[in-house]
């Protein structure tokens, strides 16, 4: 598998980082919305822990008024009245959380011990009295507010005679009571009695009888001491919530109102989940003020975790899992569409590749055409089977001087033939029927052009004729100068013609009259006339020759000669010119050796033209020739169906560079001009070979003799 | 009595020395150097044997050969067809009708025997 390119990867981390942060920000708002719903479900309970704790406090402070009560009613309420109307309180079953109940006796620095005195005589409750009592912590000061009455006093005997007044706490809610004449609460003290556990003074003031207490130095004449109920503030809370269930909440009561109440806490109601609940609940919890006698003290309710809400769709943990598994499903589902997109787009670009290689191909392959079509001298142009011009080039607009505008869409007739429908003697038809090249070559009037037209026929997959390409070439000066040179050797041919008729003409005369003073007819000649005539003669007869043979040159160059071809046997003919030669070969002391295959049946030949190249090439061996053989022979060749025949002599022999001139006309070679030759024999031998589809050539060996060859075809 | 023969040829040269060729070969010679001459000639001396040059001025050869051939009282004269021209000149004289011809310039053997033939048949 490829690896993922830098862009797909960004994608996969953009998605994973947008559903994460969605998630998150998902699993927070709902947490918000958790944290608000906590918050309004614990805001909807304070009340009821605030209410139950005013409820108590008001039937606690409610006692304090009972025990004023007692005080008014009574002259002097003794030790023993105090125990009696606590006792009938039920103070253990109806106030729980009440440490005692306790007279907090004004004492001043005059009366301390008359006081002293009176209690350690008190007698009321117990017959000893209280011998061993005494203000305490000692020391002269100038007032003491001393614990005297003490209800239930077992526990609490400790606090018998302890001087409220040095401590600053106590001393200072007992001024308040004093100044305000209502209950009052101190602040939290600790409580000795209960290990230091945090507890409360509720206080009242108790006026002497009939004294006017309005202003302060009334009071603080008329005081006699403090009503005082000593609260263990753990136990009343545990009371005042003893029915209530704090699995879905923690209560804390402090005199912090701060969100993470640490200092001076009344009351919690786990203190082992204290820590864990307050610190990671601080923004649920609800603190809710509570006026306990003039003492602030705050009420702080936190939800423990999981408190059972009504069904919402908003669990923050559902949402942050379900969150995590949609970004984990979208995450694999953008990699796979990405490794998807990935390999589809590889395959794309890789075919894309393939394309713009194939297409650079294709173009150039176009191009390339484009290029030679239009580069060719040829005009070209492609037809659709009914005619129709489909391309065409440079060289057919220039050709037919018109634009390609003009020639493309239309019908091939109406461009090349100038005609409203197709024309009878249509190459394209015949090239459609033959199902090949065609060609032919007109004269286009409409140009004034010779034009040579190749049809080639396109076939389709199923071998229809689907196309025609058509190949125009302007041949019109190769036509010119055709027939300039086919004019031009047809005035050769006549004045050579004319010519030779017109110095025949003199040559009779000249000739008829040396011949007749030659041979005696006019009358006698003496040896050195005759001499002079018959050279004379000699000459005249070599004219004679040249003129004919000028004439026959020149009529089988310009093919006019029609050769006679018939059946005819070779041999006889080769025969009967050596017996015609017979005569002068005798004279010369040459031998003849003929040499004739048999196996030859007749072929075809024209007699009188191949009877003149036996009579050349005879004549020729037998003129170089001054001793030896003149060897004839004939050989059929089977296999190359041809027939040849041999002319060798024992003559001079002509030399290597003179053989390759041999045939051609006025190609007198080596020492031929001396024997009174025109020059054109071979020339004309080998014009009559070729006409026949033969060869003729020649071999030497100088000094030891020559070898003429002709071949014809044979079968 | 020696045969007549009419030469009919527009030079002058080639008439004298066939007239010596043949007078020697003990012929009696009559000559025209024009076609309408030697058609005329040829009624009124009624010769043995005419020796007719195709390129004639006036009549040429070819026609004054047919026209012989056409008369009834020359048409069994024969005509041998002496020309300077090589072009086939045998087909051309058997198309005019002639009875044969010879090739100037002729070798004189063979115009000798050529025209004696036609006395030997004769004889």
């Amino acid at each position: 598998m490829k690896k993922l390119t830098i862009r797909r990867r960004n994608i996969i981390y953009i998605v994973a980082i947008l559903t994460l942060t969605l998630t998150v920000i998902a699993w927070y708002n709902a947490q918000n919305i958790v944290k608000y719903e906590v918050k309004e479900y614990v805001n909807d309970h304070v009340d009821e822990f605030s209410l139950s704790i005013d409820l108590n406090t008001i039937k606690y402070v409610n006692t304090l008024y009972g025990l004023r009560a007692l005080f008014a009613a009574s002259k002097f309420v003794e030790r023993n009245e105090w125990k009696e109307y606590i006792t009938k309180l039920n103070v253990e079953t109806r106030f729980p959380g009440i440490v005692s109940f306790e007279f907090t006796r004004y004492v001043k620095q005059v009366d301390k011990n008359k006081f002293e005195y009176t209690v350690r005589n008190d007698t009321s409750l117990t017959p000893k009295g209280y011998p061993d009592f005494a203000v305490y912590p000692k020391g002269e000061r100038k007032e003491y507010y001393v614990v005297d009455y003490i209800e239930p006093f077992e526990e609490n005997m400790i606090v018998f005679g302890y001087d409220r007044g040095i401590d600053p706490v106590r001393l200072e809610a007992m001024k308040r009571a004093l100044e305000s004449g209502l209950p009052v609460a101190s602040k939290t003290i600790q409580l000795k009695r209960r290990n230091n556990e945090p507890g409360v003074l509720l206080l009242m003031p108790i006026y002497k009888k009939y004294l006017s207490h309005r202003t302060k130095e009334e009071q603080q004449f008329a005081i006699e001491g403090f009503v005082t109920i000593v609260i263990h503030i753990n136990q009343l809370m545990k009371t005042t919530f003893s029915n209530r269930d704090f699995h879905e909440f923690v209560l804390v009561i402090s005199e912090d109102n701060t969100n993470i109440p640490v200092n001076n806490l009344l009351y919690v109601s786990d203190k082992d989940s204290f820590d864990k609940v307050v610190k990671s609940n601080k923004d649920t919890h609800i603190i809710k003020p509570l006026n306990i006698c003039g003492q602030n003290w705050y009420l702080h309710l936190y939800a423990r975790p999981g408190v059972k809400l009504a069904p919402s769709n908003s669990n923050p943990l559902m949402v942050l899992l379900s969150g995590f598994c949609i970004s984990l499903v979208l995450l694999i589902l953008t990699w796979i569409i990405t490794m998807s997109e990935q390999r589809a787009v590889q395959l794309a670009d890789d075919m894309t590749v393939e394309l713009n290689i194939q297409n650079k191909k294709l173009q150039d392959a176009v191009n390339n055409w484009a290029a030679t079509y239009n580069a060719m001298i040829d005009g070209v142009s492609i037809h659709s089977a009914d005619n129709n011009i489909l391309i065409v080039n440079d060289a057919m607009c220039e050709l037919l001087s018109k634009s390609r505008a003009e020639i493309v869409g239309k019908k091939c007739y109406e461009i090349f033939h100038n005609s409203n429908a197709p024309i009878a003697l249509c190459q394209a038809k015949v090239s459609m029927s033959v199902l090949k090249t065609t060609h032919d070559e007109w004269y286009d009037s409409l140009l004034a052009k010779w034009l040579s037209v190749y049809i080639s026929p396109i076939f389709d997959s199923k071998g229809n004729v689907e196309r025609f390409v058509h190949v125009i070439r302007d041949i019109t000066e190769r036509k010119y100068a055709e027939n300039v040179i086919i004019e031009s050797m047809r005035v050769r041919s006549q004045f050579i013609s004319a010519v030779s008729h017109e110095l025949r003409t003199p040559l009779t005369s000249i000739k008829e009259g040396i011949g007749l003073v030659l041979d005696g007819t006019v009358g006698e000649i003496n040896a050195e006339q005759k001499e002079l005539l018959e050279i004379s003669k000699s000459d005249v007869d070599r004219l004679h020759r040249l003129i004919n043979d000028v004439l026959d040159f020149s009529k089988l160059e310009s093919q006019k000669t029609e050769f006679k071809i018939q059946e005819g046997n070779l041999n006889d003919l080769v025969k009967r010119v050596a017996k015609s030669m017979e005569r002068v070969i005798q004279k010369k002391g040459l031998d003849l050796k003929l040499d004739l295959d048999n196996s030859i049946g007749n072929i075809q030949f024209d007699y009188d033209r191949i009877t003149q190249v036996m009579n050349n090439l005879f004549n020729n061996a037998v003129k170089f020739t001054e001793q030896g053989t003149i060897s004839v022979s004939t050989v059929y060749d089977k296999d190359k169906k041809s027939v040849a025949v041999h002319v060798k002599d024992t003559g001079m022999g002509i030399s290597e560079t003179d053989i390759t001139k041999l045939f051609k006309e006025f190609q007198q070679v080596g020492t031929f001009r001396k024997t009174g030759g025109t020059g054109l024999g071979l020339a004309i031998s080998r014009q009559i070979i070729e006409g026949h589809s033969g060869k003729i050539w020649a071999g030497s060996v100088p000094g030891q003799g020559s070898e003429f060859v002709f071949t014809l075809p044979a079968g | 009595m020696a045969k007549k023969i009419l030469i009919i040829d527009d030079e002058p040269n080639i008439l004298r020395v066939a007239t010596i060729r043949l007078s020697k070969a003990g012929y009696e010679v009559v000559t025209a150097n024009d076609g309408v001459k030697g058609l005329e000639l040829a009624k009124t001396v009624q010769p043995a044997l005419i020796l007719l040059d195709l390129s004639l001025p006036e009549l040429n050869g070819s026609d004054v050969c047919k026209l012989i051939k056409m008369d009834d009282k020359l048409k069994h004269i024969p005509v041998i067809v002496l020309s300077a021209s090589a072009e086939s000149i045998k087909d051309k004289a058997l198309s005019i009708g002639a009875d044969d011809y010879v090739i100037k310039p002729y070798e004189p053997a063979e115009l000798l025997s050529k025209i004696e033939q036609y006395f030997y048949v004769k004889k």
